[in-house]
């Protein structure tokens, strides 16, 4: 045997139940007063207290919040940010547009000669949004002269005696053709939508292009164009020309509405 | 030397070893086998990564396969092997209970080995999962499962029987790694193959079990390893022993929280990857403890350093532990990880863990052991000294080759003028050492394999013709 083997062997290694005793013994004893000073103990709660203190304040500032959307460190929560982004008037009627009206009226609004008359341009999609809103809820029979050409056509109703739309898809698709193609319409809110249908909802025979100017109520106006009015009665109290000013005003607001919507 | 109170030591310390003798020996010569395997798939790897077309017309031997065999053999076959052998040793010797029903130990590890074998084949022929360290096929994971209970649960009673009222740190962190084992195991398999849970919640799970199979299972057997031969072949205690429980509890809690790290920058909620960052920082406090635990206690007594080869080896692997522990930490590091993530500095981390510290834990633990089971010593130390400067020497040479390689790597994915391919080829000297790293180990492994089944034959082989010559003089 090599000293080595005598080192593996026994001489000089600890027991097994020697490496119990003395280190059962270690713990025991470590409350016994020690010459000199053991700095390690003292350090190590130190820097456990400044590792919590560290990481309390690390979770906190670079944990997203705890938040299942905060994916990066630098995370800020935001209330809207967990509201899903509700589409404008414009997008719904869009989505309901080229779902419902584009195989008649077209993807770009033209129409077909004779038969479906065109959204663009034309005083009706641009007019009174009564007259709008009784075509959609109810439908639309016979003759009607657009943009000087004659068409004849079935429009059919929308309303619940049709295909039945929500009053928000029903102003979407109209706010949708009053500003899509160039069109500088004013917007139709729901709101408004609402009211008209509970004028028209009963009604269960589609209009005629004569009956669709009888009876009409005043339009409504639409929020922002309200506002735009407050504005420019201000102006006018400074302004000479202010009617021309008030119009002016009416087609800026109308494309900026347009701009965002888009 | 204070000698223990029992009546005879050397006589129940026998029966203890005895007990466990034919199951340890089924262990130590399958973590051998599989070991000897896995270093001959790292090697084909390697080969791929310099010379792509070597074996490339062969589905099984594509560079995928070989890695998810490389990793399964590793862990599931020379890990676990190792660890049933000598954890389960030093249970039975720290308890002073013998392990009992040894046969069932030796049929399930039976059993256990025919399903990483099944595992391998699957992998082989395509059935591996897209999970990296636990690719096996699921349909094993249920044999591994069944395999693991039989064999664990003799631990668990070892120490449930023990015959003193101690209760020593090693046994604190085998009966852990025992009881977490089987919860990492179930739960990643659970959630990724048996009932998947969907999207970004795998890759979740994923880092979850990664992290917990180094941390909560390799980790703690190997340390409970160091534990008991550091103060047993260096003949001192552990310095400052009364942190140690510190250690143990800390290390449990934040390492099993840090597995997020791997997830810094993925597109999951970011206070998963902050929280593990914080708790990967606060392993500097069992870092700190292991450190003057282990590493302070062996090198105090240089001698025996110098004198002990088990000694040398573990007190290498525990070094290559803490500076695991210091790695692992700069790695979450958000400017750090910006050029680490990806690259094979993540590759080199892992080898570092699992070759630097839990291989040349265990190699010394085997040396120690082989010997003392066999009660038959190697005549000369010249064969196991060159293994460990193989062993050294090459995972040595493999780290620089990873971790410089690696970081050259990632400096050229953020240099937007760089092709993907000139970066590759950028990387090819670092490759070639990487294979002469590899290369050394399979050596090493080659001679450890041939240092350990020489002693184990040269015992029969003594024991041989004494009795042959007994036999010549009755019948003369």
């Amino acid at each position: 045997m090599t000293q080595e083997n005598k080192d593996l062997n026994d001489s000089n290694e600890l027991h097994d139940d020697a490496i119990q005793e003395i280190h059962e013994n270690l713990i025991k004893n470590k409350e016994l007063p020690k010459e000199g000073f053991s700095f390690l103990p003292i350090a190590l709660i130190f820097l456990f207290a400044g590792v919590c203190f560290w990481g309390g304040i690390h979770i906190v500032t670079k944990g997203g919040e705890f938040r299942w959307d905060g994916y990066h460190p630098d995370f800020v929560a935001k209330d809207e940010a967990l509201a899903i982004p509700e589409k404008s008037l414009f997008e719904i009627g869009e989505k309901v547009f080229l779902a419902q009206c584009a195989q008649c009226h077209q993807n770009d609004g033209l129409g077909v000669a004779g038969v479906y008359p065109p959204l663009v341009e034309s005083d009706w999609v641009l007019g009174h949004q009564e007259v709008l809103a009784r075509i959609l809820i109810n439908g639309m029979n016979g003759k009607v002269i657009v943009l000087g050409k004659t068409y004849n056509g079935n429009m059919p109703a929308f309303g619940p005696s049709g295909l039945n739309l929500k009053p928000k898809q029903i102003a979407g698709v109209l706010t949708y053709i009053r500003q899509e193609w160039g069109n500088a319409g004013s917007e139709i809110t729901e709101e408004t939508m609402k009211n008209y249908m509970a004028m028209y909802n009963a009604r269960t025979s589609p209009w005629t292009s004569e009956e669709l100017y009888v009876d009409l109520s005043p339009e409504p106006e639409t929020p922002s164009l309200e506002s735009d009015s407050e504005t420019s009665d201000e102006n006018n109290i400074l302004d000479t020309h202010g009617d021309d000013h008030h119009s002016d005003s009416k087609h800026s607001s109308l494309n900026v509405s347009h701009k965002e919507q888009t | 030397m204070s000698q223990p109170s029992i009546a005879s030591p050397n006589d129940s310390l026998n029966a203890i070893d005895s007990s466990i003798n034919k199951a340890a020996f089924y262990f130590i010569l399958s973590a051998i086998t599989w070991l000897l395997l896995s270093s001959l798939f790292a090697v084909i790897g390697g080969i791929k990564t310099v010379l792509p077309s070597f074996l490339s017309t062969y589905e099984g031997f594509t560079f995928g396969r070989i890695q998810a065999m490389l990793n399964s053999t590793l862990i599931m076959g020379w890990c676990s092997n190792a660890i049933f052998a000598v954890a389960f040793w030093i249970m039975a010797r720290l308890s002073s209970t013998p392990i009992k029903h040894g046969g069932i130990l030796l049929l399930a590890g039976f059993i256990w080995n025919v399903a990483l074998t099944l595992g391998l084949l699957g992998i082989f022929i395509g059935d591996l999962t897209a999970y990296s360290w636990m690719e096996f096929p699921s349909y094993t994971s249920g044999i591994f499962l069944l395999a693991y209970t039989l064999i664990a649960v003799w631990g668990i009673v070892a120490y449930r029987h023990k015959q003193n009222d101690y209760s020593y740190v090693s046994q604190w962190y085998i009966l852990g790694g025992l009881l977490w084992f089987p919860w990492i195991f179930v739960i990643g398999q659970f959630f990724i193959n048996w009932v998947p849970v969907r999207g970004a919640l795998q890759s979740i799970v994923h880092a979850w079990y990664i992290n917990n199979i180094f941390y909560l299972w390799l980790c703690p057997i190997a340390l409970g390893a160091c534990y008991y031969f550091i103060p047993k072949l260096s003949n001192t205690p552990i310095r400052s022993y009364h942190m140690s429980a510190l250690a143990f509890w800390t290390f449990a809690l934040f390492a099993s929280w840090s597995g997020m790290t791997y997830l810094i920058g993925a597109p999951v909620p970011v206070w998963l990857t902050t929280t593990s960052i914080v708790f990967a920082i606060a392993l500097i406090i069992p870092l700190l403890i292991l450190y003057v635990n282990l590493v302070g206690t062996a090198l105090a007594s240089a001698s025996q350093l110098k004198n002990n080869l088990a000694l040398r080896f573990i007190t290498f692997g525990s070094i290559a532990f803490i500076l695991h522990l210091i790695v692992k930490m700069l790695l979450t590091f958000s400017s750090i990880d910006a050029v680490a993530h990806f690259t094979m500095i993540y590759d080199a981390h892992h080898w570092q863990l699992i070759y630097g510290f839990f291989s040349m834990i265990f190699f010394g633990a085997f040396y120690y052991l082989v010997p003392t089971l066999l009660n038959h010593y190697f005549k000369s130390y010249f064969l196991p000294n060159l293994q460990f400067i193989l062993s050294a020497l090459g995972i040595i040479i493999l780290l620089a080759a990873l971790y410089i390689g690696g970081w050259q790597q990632g400096t050229q994915y953020n240099t937007v003028e760089l092709s993907f391919l000139e970066i590759t080829n950028n990387l090819s000297l670092w490759m070639q050492l990487k294979l002469v790293g590899l290369v050394l180990i399979l050596l090493a492994n080659l001679l450890f394999a041939f240092n350990v089944t020489g002693l184990l034959l040269s015992k029969l082989l003594d024991a041989l013709p004494n009795f042959s010559n007994e036999e010549l003089n009755q019948n003369t």
